[in-house]
């Protein structure tokens, strides 16, 4: 008996001794949907639109330089592509067509290009000093799709540590990024409806009092936001027929060519909070 | 059984490595107290051998197993090729699947439970039967919402030899090995995969003290945990 007993206590000592490995994460702050919105926004929707029009500038420096000057311009501008160019375009290869639809130099007023990459297709029209109006057309309905309209303004910031990222840019308009998703693999049965066929939408503007301000880091396909401001109205499948707003404000210590840090100030669902980037 | 502090999630094999170590270090002394006793606990027994079966249970500590993977991992296993994570790529995967947080998570270690015939003075056979567990529920990342649990249950048969190099009547100092096999249930949310894995486990030294009631500690390598104690009574 007395045997029994002390089996039958470690039985009981056993089945309750499971032990406590791991923590739960600490709830996240929801403004962090709210930054990662802004960040797959700017990055994903905005930024290529950038690299192209600085592409553009850039390419056509190269193109009209003297002879001497092509190859230091195009090694520093484009050290991983090789620059052509005929009268009506210009081909940085494998990467980008720009198609020339007038012959008026790009930094003069009524200049028009076209610029063909592989992810997306825009006009560029010069419409003043430096200031350029730019104008895109979706091409797949199912990969991620960016539209914009805006006019982005040039500014001079030369960054010494990069010496390619010669210009900032300045935004004013609008837009809209787009996903849609037909399905993806699913591991857990409760979100297997969910899934499929996911489409989401965010259309951005612009704020013309506080225009949002971009830097080419190094020769980079990404921008760096550094300041202004974004408001964003996001639609899509798990929202249903619910908008969600956000607000991003961005401010940098530095000055346009050496930013040290940015931070994000970010409004979300009635909520507050900066984020550094 | 073996905790770990709050908060503190393992480095890999480096960790468990110097938990072991540290383990190890306590368990030598003890060793070497059992060693110093032995020569005067032998001359004191006066023992004779009797075919007969016991009945034991133990606790493992890190069994060689699913649930020790799942836990090294930070119950991360499946982010790799699951559109769980990296929320911060996609709108899609920010609201319809990244917004996930892990809860607490809990192992069980390995429960052994064991019948042992004695052969032999130097020989005895057992039947393992062994579970291994691990328990985490995953919450919404923006509230206290729990969306669902992850488990895995690890159920293991396992005969086992076991030899017997010094066998006195209150100490008995042994190695042994063994192997079967095990049946793996990894269920998450609703979704449920089983797997046959096989069960080994090799014992390189364990210590036995008592007699009709004992009490053995195990040290080994599998799925049996890497260190394990428990306590045993005599049937016959």
């Amino acid at each position: 008996m007395k045997r029994i007993i002390i089996f039958t206590l470690a039985i009981f000592t056993a089945i309750i001794s499971s032990c406590k490995v791991d923590s739960a994460e600490p709830i996240r702050d929801i403004t962090y949907r709210g930054q990662c919105i802004f960040e797959i926004t700017s990055g994903k929707g905005i930024s290529p639109y950038l690299v192209g029009i600085d592409n553009v500038l850039k390419a056509e420096e190269v193109v009209n330089a003297s002879a001497e000057k092509r190859d230091s311009l195009e090694d520093l501008y484009f050290p991983e592509y090789k620059i052509r160019s005929n009268e009506d375009c210009i081909y940085i290869k494998d990467y980008a067509y720009i198609y020339k639809t007038n012959n008026i130099p790009i930094s003069e007023v009524g200049a028009v290009r076209n610029y063909i990459s592989q992810e997306f297709q825009m006009s560029i029209i010069c419409v003043g000093s430096g200031i350029y109006d730019l104008t895109s057309a979706t091409i797949s309905p199912l990969e991620p799709n960016t539209i914009i309209q805006a006019q982005v303004s040039r500014f001079f910031s030369q960054n010494w540590a990069y010496p390619s990222s010669i210009y900032s840019y300045q935004l004013s308009g609008y837009g809209l990024y787009s996903e849609f998703v037909d399905s993806w693999y699913v591991y857990y049965d409760d979100y297997s409806e969910s899934g499929k066929n996911s489409h989401y939408d965010v259309n951005y503007s612009f704020d013309s009092s506080n225009p949002l301000k971009a830097i080419r880091i190094g020769t980079n396909d990404v921008f760096r936001f550094i300041s202004g401001h974004l408001h964003m109205e996001v639609s899509g499948t798990a929202l249903g027929n619910e908008i969600d707003e956000v607000d991003a404000t961005l401010s940098y210590d530095g000055n346009d060519g050496n930013v040290n840090y940015v931070v994000s100030t970010i409004h979300y669902r009635g909520e507050t909070r900066k984020w550094n980037m | 059984m073996v905790c770990l502090p709050d908060g503190n999630r393992p480095i890999g094999f480096k960790w468990i490595f110097l938990l072991l170590c540290s383990m190890k270090k306590k368990m030598f002394w003890i060793f070497v107290a059992a060693l110093m006793v032995l020569p005067i606990a032998g001359k004191a027994q006066k023992y004779e051998f009797k075919p007969g079966s016991d009945l034991s249970l133990s606790i493992g500590a890190f069994p060689i197993d699913a649930t020790i993977v799942e836990y090294i991992s930070g119950g991360n296993s499946y982010e790799y090729d699951d559109p769980y994570y990296y929320p911060e790529t996609d709108l899609w995967r920010l609201y319809q699947t990244g917004n996930i947080r892990k809860g607490d998570a809990y192992i069980t270690g390995a429960i052994n439970l064991a019948y042992t015939y004695k052969f032999h003075k130097w020989f005895e056979l057992s039947a393992y039967l062994t579970y291994s567990g691990y328990y985490a529920d995953y919450y919404q990342s923006f509230s206290t919402e729990r969306l669902f649990t992850k488990s895995i249950h690890s159920i293991g048969v396992m005969p086992f030899a076991r030899f017997v190099y010094h066998n006195r009547k209150y100490l008995k100092l042994y190695s042994g090995i063994g192997c079967g096999l095990a049946l793996l249930v990894d269920k998450t949310g609703s979704h449920t995969e089983s797997y046959i894995m096989p069960a080994i486990s090799l014992n390189y030294f364990g210590i036995r003290v008592g007699n009709k009631v004992y009490g053995f500690a195990d040290f080994s390598i599998g799925t049996a945990g890497q260190i394990s104690a428990g306590i045993g009574v005599k049937l016959n």
